[in-house]
């Protein structure tokens, strides 16, 4: 039998607060394996910390959001949001599950044609593309979407000294009744600079226009926005139609569906505020089956949600280095990851759970990473049972948007496992060393040597 | 009418009039008949003579000239006219009777087929009976016209007509051992054109042998059962023998057993059982029309075969064996392969294709003769669901209504209708619960056509957004899967119905097409049914490949085709006839390819022509086409059997074709290549026809079809060491 673990007394201040009939047991329970992987042996395998992805957690959520989809409207495809995770082996399951890539540079271009997607797959999103960018998308017949019109400048240009058409669509903002409304995107709707640019497109006869594209935000909360959109555009889509007898190939609604994570400032956590993804795509199909779409010509709707699809499924695991009292009498535990590898906790309260048995007895205490910098908090404030040096946890839904802007700072970016449908491990990614840095650095022979 | 004397016409018109008795079109079996009249020149000219007058007379009366080509209107007479011409001596007084008769009988002719084609019905001989039987009783106080003693004595005939070497064959034959059994059967086939001779009977067993084997076998053997039958019950043989009566078994039997319905263990089966009631039935009229002293002649074979058809009809399941013949080919062994070919598309002819009413995949959760309430007057019906990956219905607990996938999802019209009923208002069930009282829920009913509606049952309450009287088309959203009802969990009910009321009784009517899920692939399913615990989903058409087969009436295909060094050019043009059958038409080879396009799929149904022609390759190649693009699906299917085998091996097989068939002729359809799945530019598909006997490939066509820009840009055909490619220029 395992020696039973020491926990260090707590003094805490007798606070009745609500009443409720299960009394104030943790509410975390704490996560010893990922898919029938256990915790330690991954940290024993892979070290501390370790960002851990679950496929079978990815395909399960991904079938069941392109279900939502599939069963409200005819025809659909998912765009893999390569900003969100761009591990290779991350981007292939996504591929294997059928979904194209959506790229807004040209290095994830690069990274989508050097995954194998076939550049008609690939839809280039993003303010940012260069002349060489523009001119690899029109050759390899890829979706452009036109941010501004400088950029429509550039591949007017590229398409005069090209025997092919680009394939374009244009970004499409709109007011859709939500704060912010983004506008630093594409074309606005309301003040007719998108018709604008469509007509421009449309009457210089050098472009296949085949779709419209907006993106309307990011973790948004309300799915009436999306039904809004989705109406907007199928008006462009019927106006084109009526003035250029053109019929477009798709509707482009983008992602920005919220993942059930706790934003910052949120009362409530986010499993219980979150719109399930049924309401969001529920709007979506409605508002363009219930244009005056014909039913024939219905275009394909392509959706290019991340988080969605990836947060939950990704884990990272970390240890306590030490703990600590604050001069306000407050608990203080530092691990051994902080904002420079779990960057979303700038704006999430991820919640954080032990990995190992814990007694039922918990407080109040703030999570600081490893970084000799004061911005490095995890979480300002948390309820957990008292951690010592050594012990493990599981920060949870960290599956977007920080395996592509965790830093290298101070410390190196940590291993990447996945768990694959088997409960196999499989290193991903490789934890950075020294001389990955030092490869891509230079120094001049004179500050090759000092003597101190 | 024309003023020009079309000479293909009226001698088609004519051959068919002599096929008709035989129930065919086969122009060599025409040929032979009409030979073996003229051995009685009198009852040959006068045959020939009665025809002419009856066709003409249909013609001036304005029928279709298609039924006139086809002989519709002038065996009945040709018969009467046979039967005259042998009867009585050839004088002018004859011929202005015959024309007489000749009105008679055209005029029976049509009025019969009018009353009787409302019920689906066969004329048959009717008409001929009315004739040769007014005459009979009449001409017996006409003075001007004389019996002939020919038909006493046959012997006299044949000196008369001067030739040794019939005389010789006649005497040859009575003094040769021949069976009884067989002299017999062969008298009773002459006699049918009034030649009771064995001789004659030889040719026309001839002719009937080369036109269908299925025929052929069938005209002996229900002749035999009847023999038998004679002798079992002691009847007189030789009446058989003497009397214009052994036909009728002929007859019965090629009519039921092959003609009106495909060949099969059952047709022949019932083709037998019928025999002796037929004799029974002879017998009985006989005796009572000796009174007047008339001729039976093939009043029982009338009588018998369309009352049996008239019962198959009646049936509870039409569909059931013995098959009636959906589309007459006039051949059986044609009738028969087409069966096999597309058994669902044959049983489904013509009918509405109604599609799954809904978007994505869903799951079967109880199908037809289902263990909950698909049962008794309701058992052809479906419920269906939406599951995840494990197969479960619900995420969480599945304790609300919202925790079920299929909860709240666009439920679609299955086909283009009107709403013929809607009940709404009734609350959606807590799970587990049902509402018993207001048993179907929030419910649609929409007519498609007659007799033909769908019911979608346990919709959400509030969710419908059609009106009584709204016209819908198909995929039009009518509302919303719910759980109101009898529904303790949410689930879609679709039946198909044939009257409009809500819970009416359900109909077996399969789904026109639809992918199924087989260990983990689609599979492409055409007129069939799902069943429990399938994964099935709505076909989503390839704009470029539907486009590519939307043969627009006027449409002009024209082709360039090289064979090694041979250059040919060939045109096509998109035609309809007046029964809105579309075809692509050949007009350097005549060539016909008969073709549905039902918005999903395009077939091919029936080719006439010549079959070296690239129109028969293309029939071949793109026998059927599914208009959407799916990689690795496979569509496959038998193409009917003499399409493909050469006539010696297919005459062999023919004989044992309705019981029993090692010859196999399949088409197999593979999607090989799209440049773009959004806006594709081209499309490659690959198919094959391949003869099979025993299971080994004997004969093999490869073809590979390239779509581009909408149009067939490239056809190659490879077979017997031969390559052909066909490029369209325009």
């Amino acid at each position: 039998m395992e020696k039973k673990r020491y926990e260090r007394p707590i003094i805490q201040k007798l606070n009745s607060g609500m009443l409720n009939k299960f009394g104030s047991a943790t509410e975390f329970a704490p996560i010893t394996e990922i898919d029938g992987y256990p915790v330690k042996r991954i940290v024993e395998k892979y070290g501390s910390p370790v960002f851990v992805f679950s496929e079978r957690q990815i395909r399960e959520k991904y079938s069941e959001v392109v279900k939502a989809f599939t069963t409200r409207y005819p025809k659909v495809k998912f765009g893999w949001s390569y900003k969100t995770n761009y591990l290779n082996a991350i981007c292939n399951i996504f591929h294997q599950e059928g979904s194209w890539a959506e790229v807004v540079s040209g290095f994830e271009y690069e990274k989508a044609m050097y995954n194998g997607v076939p550049g008609n797959k690939i839809i280039f999103n993003g303010p940012d593309k260069s002349y060489e960018d523009l001119q690899k998308a029109i050759d390899n017949n890829s979706l452009i979407h036109i941010d501004h019109l400088d950029e429509f400048y550039m591949l007017s240009e590229l398409a005069e000294n090209s025997d092919k058409k680009p394939r374009v669509a244009i970004r499409v903002n709109m007011d859709t009744g939500v704060y912010p409304m983004w506008d630093r995107f594409g074309f606005n709707f309301e003040t007719g600079q998108a018709w604008d640019a469509i007509n421009k497109i449309m009457v210089s006869g050098k472009f296949n226009m085949v779709g419209l594209h907006c993106h309307i935000g990011t973790f948004m909360m309300a799915p009436s926005a999306y039904g809004v959109a989705a109406s907007k555009l199928a008006s462009l889509f019927l106006r084109i139609k009526n003035k250029f007898g053109h019929i477009l190939e798709y509707i482009d609604l983008g992602g920005g569906l919220p993942s059930p994570n706790n934003l910052k400032g949120a009362y409530l956590p986010g499993t219980d505020i979150v719109p399930p993804v049924e309401d969001f795509a529920e709007t979506i199909a409605s508002g363009l089956l219930n244009s005056d779409i014909n039913p024939n010509e219905l275009p394909l709707l392509i959706m290019e949600s991340g988080r969605l699809l990836i947060d939950e499924a990704g884990y990272l695991i970390g240890s306590v280095i030490a703990n600590k009292r604050l001069s306000t009498g407050r608990r203080a535990t530092i691990l051994d990851f902080g904002v420079n590898s779990l960057f979303t906790s700038f704006w999430y309260n991820h919640k954080i759970t032990p990995a190992q048995e814990m007694s039922d007895y918990k407080e109040d205490m703030q999570l600081f990473g490893p970084l000799c910098m004061n911005i490095d908090v995890v979480r300002e404030s948390v309820i957990l049972p008292p951690l010592k040096k050594g012990d493990m946890v599981v920060a949870q839904n960290v599956g977007a948007y920080n395996v592509t802007q965790w830093m290298q700072f101070i410390t190196m970016r940590p291993n990447v496992v996945l768990i694959d449908m088997q409960g196999e491990a499989h290193l991903i990614r490789k934890a950075e060393k020294l001389e990955t840095l030092n490869q891509m650095e230079l120094t001049p022979d004179y500050l090759k040597s000092f003597s101190l | 009418m024309k003023a020009r004397l079309d000479i293909g016409f009226w001698t088609e018109s004519i051959i068919h009039s002599y096929t008709q008795i035989f129930f065919s079109k086969d122009k060599f079996l025409g040929v032979l008949l009409i030979t073996i009249t003229f051995l009685d020149v009198s009852v040959g000219v006068s045959g020939v003579v009665a025809v002419i007058v009856s066709n003409l007379i249909a013609m001036i009366l304005g029928f279709d000239q298609k039924f006139i080509r086809e002989g519709s209107y002038g065996f009945n007479g040709l018969l009467v006219g046979l039967g005259l011409g042998l009867f009585y001596v050839p004088n002018v007084a004859f011929f202005v009777v015959l024309v007489v008769v000749m009105l008679l009988t055209v005029l029976s002719t049509i009025a019969i087929s009018g009353i009787l084609a409302k019920y689906g019905l066969p004329y048959l001989s009717i008409p001929f009976l009315i004739g040769i039987w007014s005459i009979t009783l009449a001409s017996r106080s006409f003075e001007a016209i004389g019996l002939s003693e020919k038909g006493v004595y046959i012997l006299n005939e044949l000196y008369a007509n001067g030739e040794d070497w019939l005389v010789n064959t006649y005497h040859w034959f009575n003094e040769s051992n021949i069976p009884q059994a067989i002299l017999i059967y062969l008298k009773s086939l002459g006699a049918i054109l009034f030649q009771f001779n064995a001789f004659s009977g030889i040719i026309i067993a001839l002719g009937l042998l080369v036109y269908s084997r299925i025929s052929f076998s069938l005209s002996i053997l229900s002749f035999l059962v009847a023999y038998y039958f004679y002798w079992f019950i002691g009847a007189d043989i030789d009446a058989l023998g003497y009397s214009y009566i052994g036909f009728n078994f002929i007859l019965s039997g090629i009519a039921v057993g092959s003609f009106f319905l495909v060949p099969s263990k059952s047709s022949y089966l019932w083709s037998f059982a019928l025999v002796p009631a037929i004799v029974v039935l002879t017998a009985a009229i006989g005796s009572l029309f000796s009174i007047v002293q008339l001729g039976v002649y093939s009043l029982p074979f009338n009588v018998i075969v369309i009352i049996f058809l008239y019962v198959l009809k009646l049936r509870m399941n039409p569909q059931a064996e013995p098959q009636e013949v959906v589309f007459q080919l006039y051949s059986p062994e044609k009738n028969l392969y087409e069966k096999v070919s597309n058994k669902r598309r044959y049983s489904n002819f013509q009918q509405t294709a109604i599609e799954p009413p809904f978007f994505g995949e869903w799951y079967i959760s109880q199908g037809h003769d289902g263990e909950y309430t698909h049962k008794e007057e309701w058992k052809d019906a479906w419920d269906f669901v939406i599951v995840d990956a494990n197969e479960q219905q619900f995420k969480n607990d599945g304790d609300y209504k919202e925790d079920y996938f299929c909860y709240d999802k666009p439920v679609l019209a299955p086909a283009d209708g009107v709403v013929e009923n809607v009940l709404t208002g009734v609350e959606d069930n807590i799970i587990g619960d049902s509402n018993l009282n207001q048993n179907w829920g929030n419910t649609v009913v929409i007519k498609h056509g007659y007799q033909l509606y769908t019911q979608l049952s346990h919709l959400r309450d509030g969710s419908i957004r059609v009106k009584k009287g709204e016209e819908v088309k198909k995929g039009d959203v009518i509302g919303n899967c719910g759980n109101s009802g009898r529904s303790p969990y949410p689930h879609l009910h679709f039946q198909i119905q044939h009257t409009p009321f809500i819970g009416s009784k359900t109909l077996n009517y399969p789904l026109s097409s639809y992918l199924e899920e087989e260990n983990g692939q689609w599979k492409f399913k055409f007129f069939d049914f799902p069943k429990q615990g399938d994964h099935v989903k709505s076909v989503d058409t390839q704009k470029l490949l539907s486009s590519a087969f939307h043969f627009i009436p006027g449409r002009i295909l024209e082709f360039k085709v090289k064979e090694g060094e041979k250059e040919t050019n060939v045109k096509w043009e998109v035609q309809n006839d007046m029964y809105n059958n579309t075809y692509l038409y050949c007009s350097q080879t005549k060539s016909k390819a008969y073709f549905v396009n039902d918005g999903t799929l395009h077939y091919f149904t029936l080719f006439e022509g010549k079959r070296n022609s690239l129109l028969y390759y293309f029939f071949m190649g793109a026998y059927k086409v599914l208009l959407g693009y799916y990689q690795d699906l496979k569509v496959e299917e038998q193409y009917p059997l003499y399409l493909l085998a050469p006539h010696g091996l297919r005459y062999l097989h023919d004989f044992t074709a309705p019981f029993f068939q090692y010859m196999k002729a399949a088409y197999s359809l593979e999607y090989v290549q799209i440049d773009d799945d959004l806006s594709p530019t081209e499309i490659k598909l690959k198919s094959s026809a391949q003869l099979k006997v025993f299971n080994q490939t004997q004969r093999e066509m490869r073809f590979n079809i390239t779509i581009q820009d909408s149009r067939f840009a490239g056809f190659e055909i490879e077979m017997d060491k031969r390559k052909m490619i066909a490029q369209c220029v325009k």
